[in-house]
């Protein structure tokens, strides 16, 4: 009922399973950098105060 | 029942996914120790520093991954130029027989997954610089150097599968 030609729905699910593995490890650079935290101030207030500070300056 | 392909991705990301915790780990606790922080294993991944000890711990470290992810996708074009199974010489075979080292001979499909995955770390790190320097967060060497480092091995990546693509429509045309 659930076979196609090659694949399963089982052989759907670990293809998944592997992609979220893939993309975890791609990314885990990404989640380390930004693990770091800056006394007193947030990831988002930095990039507000650098966008409004260009859009104020012009 | 697995993807073959995904597998060899999963396999070839470990190594510079583990690099950069490593690294992450050592320049945290070197540098954060150096500018007076008490930093151990314990704390190293909810250390909270000053915006400055920020920018000089995230500097080292894309530095450092960058031109360790320079150095993986040379190591992988090196080897696709000289030791690729379907165009290395019989006397370098022979060679690499004496010096035990035949590991080095490997196929398009081990080649080129490896060196696609360290492209994309290379990327990543790019893209990592340029956030972090557009938040103020990070040298501009760094990024300069990131920018100077990824289409460079871009070029040589596109540059080793032309050639590779190449040598196969050579070979087809003298079996047609």
């Amino acid at each position: 009922m659930f076979r196609t030609k090659n694949h399963t729905v089982l052989r759907f699910i670990f293809d998944i399973l592997m992609i979220l593995i893939l993309f975890f490890l791609l990314l885990l650079p990404v989640f380390l950098t930004f693990n770091l935290k800056i006394e007193g101030v947030s990831y988002r207030t930095l990039g507000i105060e650098k966008v409004a500070g260009s859009s104020s300056a012009r | 029942m697995f993807s073959k392909l995904l597998l060899k991705l999963i396999e070839e990301s470990i190594t510079p996914a583990f690099a950069f915790v490593v690294f992450k780990v050592l320049i945290t606790i070197y540098l954060g120790n150096s500018l007076g922080y008490n930093v151990s294993i314990y704390n190293v991944f909810s250390l909270e520093v000053s915006k400055d000890a920020y920018s000089l711990i995230n500097s080292y470290l894309l530095v450092v991954f960058g031109l360790f992810c320079f150095l993986g996708i040379l190591y992988s074009i090196i080897k696709s130029l000289y030791f690729h199974r379907s165009h290395i010489h019989p006397n370098m075979t022979l060679n690499l027989y004496n010096l035990r080292a035949t590991f080095l001979i490997q196929d398009s499909f081990h080649l080129y997954s490896q060196s696609l995955i360290w492209l994309i770390y290379l990327y990543i790190s790019l893209f990592l610089s340029m956030i972090l320097y557009f938040l103020g967060l990070t040298n501009g060497y760094v990024l300069m150097m990131m920018s100077f480092l990824t289409p460079i091995s871009t070029y040589f990546f596109i540059l080793d599968l032309e050639n590779e693509m190449e040598k196969e429509s050579e070979e087809e045309e003298i079996y047609v």
